[in-house]
């Protein structure tokens, strides 16, 4: 991985004019100095320094981690399109991505540099966000296991989402209306899955109205055709980060029996119990699901490339 | 270097390029005219493999350049500097070219000795560190052409490299050409202004709604035309009877009314001018001036343009 990355002109170019860009310094010194406020804030308010062994403190601090990770990942959700939108576009408009397809790198080689600095950069604004964390470190509510736990889960997500912000960009000519469809596409990923999963249920319903009045038998019943649209959430990220989250912290607004989606999933359905080895280790398998999912989105983003020229096949070129 | 068969190119049912052929020898700066959506860019685009042809033939250096094979192993071997500045603006001059000695595997120390040798090339030496941002259109320019011989390719495809230049810059470009054709680089240059290739380049071909309508010297180009000569009558007042008073004399090939006065084309020396000058005071018609004119290169350019296909290979 670190040959590729440091071989790639594609990504050490952009990092190296990201990094000049007064737009990061900037960014990254007001995320730094709001997640200090906060913390701070939040030292103050809870009995200025002294540690507290009390198990509700304890348990409250870890409900604002909890937020503080949902607030991050709807961060990583509007910051993802906004960085990978217009990364290839850009060039389009520039350009300067005809001469780009001229030189020995491969289609897939341009689409990896840009889509590891578009990533690379993103995980630097999530780090700067670091400094509020370490206050739940010290205050020993979260370990740091638990929190290099969660890290990951929301780098997976960054991964995942800025393969399609590729994508997008890619696709779509102009650097702002690729942003726009990237948003739409997370924003579909979020709630859309959840909603085509809602609607499948309801349909499944309907077919089985027989026995929609009583809870047992629909429970039962939709099975066979409905469950099965629970495994559509896997690409939904909000799932694999919850599902993490659930079971490393603990997340109890929808359960608080701390098993994940296997807890959401295991209420509504009688048939893909806990203990179904998808259900159980959604989390772990999700993140199979979004990786491939985002190779793949990659690989077509190299093939739609060079536009009207099919220079697919052309483009096999190796670059070592 | 450069063999172009029958290429044939269509947008939908536009014909950009029709049965396109030409030929440039190596080491040869070739300079492609032709008027503005005439196919020069789509000629060059395919040439570098960023347009897809129809049909036809491009052999660069002894390599089928269609077939995706072909083309990957020639992309070291051509450069391509496009209409446009392909540059970007938050680098400076020598990180671009790091940039693009990257995007041909050149790093590190070589990639440093490259970026310093290109830049001394193309008189940018002393810009080096600044961003490309702030460079003029024609350091702009001179970086593009700098750019474009990272990977030391043989073919070099300039689209327009002056349009935009001041004519100084537009000098300094020619100069930085020719000093690459001497290094043997062989050169092809489109421009829809004539008089600048004829400065520089060794043959030319001209280009018209997706045909080749001349490929040879310019000496043949230019002998071409040679019958280029044409005697020009303006008048103080009514030119009156003297259109067929100049028709009658048996040495005038052509005479017409243009918005001067008349353009008269004749197979004549002197002495027969003279006759026909006198013809027309004699008949009292008010001359103005009478004087012998060589349609410029634009207009014998024009010529072959319209006419039908006259290549010089054909013609020989
Ligand atoms: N992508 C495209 N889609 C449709 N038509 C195109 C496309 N590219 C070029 N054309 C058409 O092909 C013709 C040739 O265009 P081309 O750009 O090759 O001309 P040119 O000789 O380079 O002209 P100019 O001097 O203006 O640069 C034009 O009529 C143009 O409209
Ligand atoms: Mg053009």
């Amino acid at each position: 991985m670190q040959k590729i990355m440091l071989k790639n002109p594609v990504f050490l170019k952009d990092i190296s004019i990201k990094a000049k860009r007064s737009r990061m310094a900037v960014s990254l010194f007001v995320i730094n100095v709001l997640a200090s406020l906060v913390a701070i804030f939040i030292l103050f308010i809870s009995n200025a320094g002294m540690v507290s062994m009390d198990p509700m403190d304890l348990q409250a601090f870890t409900w604002i981690f909890d937020g503080f990770i949902i607030v991050e990942c709807a961060f990583v959700c509007l910051m993802v399109p906004s960085e990978t939108g217009p990364s290839i576009a850009n060039e389009r408009e520039r350009q300067t991505l005809d001469v780009l397809l001229t030189t020995k790198m491969s289609h897939f080689d341009i689409i990896l540099g840009k889509y590891l600095s578009s990533v690379a950069y993103t995980l630097l604004l999530l780090v700067s966000l670091l400094p509020f964390l370490s206050v739940v470190l010290i205050y020993g509510s979260i370990s740091f296991i638990q929190l290099v736990g969660v890290m990951l889960a929301v780098i997976e997500t960054v991964m995942y989402l800025s393969a399609f912000g590729i994508l997008y960009s890619t696709l779509v000519k102009k650097s702002s209306r690729a942003s726009a469809s990237a948003l739409a596409v997370v924003f579909l990923l979020v709630f859309g899955t959840i909603f085509l999963c809602l609607i499948i249920h309801l349909i499944a319903a309907a077919a089985n109205s027989g026995n929609y009045y009583n809870g047992r038998i629909f429970k039962a019943n939709i099975f066979n055709t409905g469950d099965f649209s629970f495994f559509l959430l896997y690409f939904n990220p909000a799932t694999t980060v919850f599902d993490v989250l659930d079971k490393i912290v603990g997340f109890d607004i929808f359960s608080d029996n701390y098993h994940g989606m296997a807890g959401i999933i295991a209420e509504t359905s009688s048939v893909l119990t806990p203990d179904n080895f998808f259900v159980k280790h959604w989390a772990p398998v999700g993140f199979v699901v979004q990786i491939i999912t985002a190779f793949y989105m990659l690989k077509l983003s190299a093939a739609k490339l060079a536009g009207n020229t099919r220079r697919v096949k052309l483009g096999k070129k190796n670059n070592n | 270097m450069l063999e172009i068969q029958n290429l044939t190119k269509s947008f939908g049912p536009f014909k950009a390029l029709n049965n396109l052929s030409l030929s440039v020898n190596d080491g040869e700066l070739f300079g492609f005219v032709g008027a503005n959506g005439a196919g020069k860019t789509t000629t060059m685009k395919i040439c570098v493999g960023l347009e897809r042809a129809d049909s036809g033939s491009i052999i660069i250096d002894g390599t089928e350049a269609l077939d995706p094979k072909g083309r990957s192993s020639l992309r070291g071997k051509v450069g391509y500097v496009p209409d446009f500045f392909g540059v970007y603006a938050d680098l400076t001059a020598s990180e671009y070219l790091h940039f693009f000695a990257g995007a041909y595997n050149i790093w590190g120390r070589d990639a440093d000795i490259l970026s310093d040798n290109l830049l001394e090339l193309v008189n940018l030496s002393d810009k080096a560190n600044e961003q490309v941002d702030s460079l003029s259109r024609g350091m702009k320019q001179k970086l593009c052409v700098a750019r474009a011989l990272v990977q030391n390719p043989k073919i070099l495809f300039l689209d327009e490299p002056a349009s935009g230049l001041d004519p100084k810059a537009r000098h300094e470009l020619k100069e930085i050409l020719r000093n690459l054709s001497s290094m043997g680089k062989t050169i092809i240059i489109s421009s829809h202004i004539l008089p600048e290739l004829i400065e520089m380049c060794s043959s030319i071909g001209i280009i018209n709604h997706g045909e080749m309508k001349f490929n040879g010297s310019i000496e043949d180009a230019l002998a071409l035309s040679a019958g280029g000569e044409f005697i020009e009558i303006t008048f103080s007042g009514d030119p009156g009877r003297a259109l067929s008073l100049i028709k009658e004399c048996p040495f005038v090939t052509g005479a017409e009314l243009t918005s001067k006065g008349i353009r008269v084309t004749a197979n004549a020396d002197d002495a027969e001018y003279t006759a026909l000058l006198k013809k027309l005071i004699v008949n009292d018609i008010p001359v103005a001036t009478f004087s012998k004119n060589h349609e410029n290169v634009e207009d014998i350019f024009l010529n072959i343009m319209e006419g039908g296909s006259t290549n010089a290979e054909n013609n020989a």
